[in-house]
């Protein structure tokens, strides 16, 4: 083989590794998901524990959650568009559960621990609605987390200005009483089709 | 005292004038083109960034092109575009500016190409305004003003904002 040939190869080999890395962070196998004999999804494999500070500067962990339905969304608060879009969503999803929202737990962890404190994220989360507890944390623990949920996020800088914004993946986690992922909402869920999903859930 | 009482007569026109812009769908006109309803989201004290949304219709048989935009109230102001790249949002300035349709329309929204404030210098606060210059090749400048919804909403007027996200401010 030449040896531009075999750089090529190479490169081939680093690029499909690479892409084969990224798809890891976004896709849910087969293998991950239990069902039960309805078809109604019981858990998924991703998720776990973590540590993490809320927007009342609490130490917080997984547990403090488990007990009640869970809406997991991994956004920023300099975000201008999708972030406001999704958490809008999710609270017109808990208006449309009535009193049932009682129920379910909408948690916002950021993916951008650096500018997002616990005292901003305690201005942000009552915009969109009353039940709504902002997460954050050191730079390693976001990443856990958000490593455990198999969520991209990536800093983005510009030339023509000072801030950044961050390349994320943009998905509402639905986790049982149990703690167990059982449903995953893309951008786009409309909040009814999401309350309804809950309301299957918590019918089991 | 005549003084007082015409400067406050002054000030309930000013602030009557500002809730006629708020109450209803507004639109600017500038020859063929209609700016119709720019709308915003309320933001947090200490958020820097916001976006604007609005529907632009030409009347024209000439296409234009929305090239740039400028605004006071932010440091920088910039034509940007959401990109769905799968499941990751990728916000990316838009290159070339957003064409116009002749005959036609062309709509910012949410999930799309907005406007986009980033460096802002005052809080957004719902129902207020905030005036911005749109930069058309053609028809050139124009001014519009836009309205500030719920932090929220999914459209102009708080259309389907959650309910609690109805309080001016926190």
């Amino acid at each position: 083989m030449k040896k531009s040939t075999r750089i090529g190869v190479l490169l081939v080999i680093v690029i499909i590794a690479a892409a084969a890395a990224l798809a890891e962070w976004l896709v849910i196998r087969d293998g991950d998901v239990t069902k039960a004999p309805s078809g109604l999804i019981t858990s998924v494999e991703i998720g776990g524990p973590f540590t993490l500070t809320d927007h009342t500067g609490r130490q917080v962990t997984e547990r403090d959650y488990l007990g009640n339905f869970t809406l997991i969304f991994f956004g920023y608060t300099f975000c201008p568009d999708v972030c406001p879009t999704e958490l809008g969503d999710i609270a017109l999803a808990l208006d449309e559960l009535g009193t049932d929202s009682v129920a379910v737990t909408p948690l916002m962890i950021t993916i951008d621990p650096e500018r997002d404190t616990p005292a901003k994220l305690a201005e942000y989360v009552p915009l969109f609605h009353e039940q709504l507890i902002g997460l954050t944390g050191t730079v390693e623990q976001i990443k856990e987390v958000a490593d455990s949920y198999r969520i991209f996020y990536r800093r983005v800088e510009d030339p023509n200005y000072t801030y950044y914004l961050m390349d994320h993946t943009s998905f509402i986690y639905l986790l049982d009483p149990e703690g167990n992922v059982v449903s995953l909402f893309r951008y786009g869920t409309s909040p009814e089709e999401m309350a309804s999903i809950i309301r299957k859930h918590m019918r089991g | 005292m005549p003084l007082n009482r015409s400067l406050a007569v002054m000030v309930i026109l000013t602030v009557a004038a500002s809730g006629a812009v708020l109450a209803q769908a507004h639109e600017h006109k500038q020859g063929p083109l209609t700016v119709v309803h720019p709308w915003s989201r309320a933001t947090a004290p200490s958020q820097k960034a916001g976006g604007v949304f609005l529907r632009i219709r030409n009347d024209s048989n000439q296409p234009d092109r929305l090239i740039g935009v400028e605004s006071d109230r932010a440091d920088v102001a910039s034509l940007h575009a959401l990109i769905r790249d799968g499941d990751v949002m990728r916000m990316r300035p838009v290159q070339g500016g957003i064409e116009v349709p002749a005959n036609g329309e062309v709509v910012l929204a949410p999930g799309g190409k907005h406007v986009m404030l980033i460096g802002l210098r005052a809080q957004l606060i719902k129902e207020s305004n905030i005036p911005l210059t749109l930069i058309f090749e053609r028809a050139g400048r124009v001014e519009i003003v836009a309205v500030v919804e719920a932090a929220g909403s999914r459209g102009p007027s708080g259309a389907g904002a959650h309910r609690a996200a109805d309080t001016k401010s926190r």
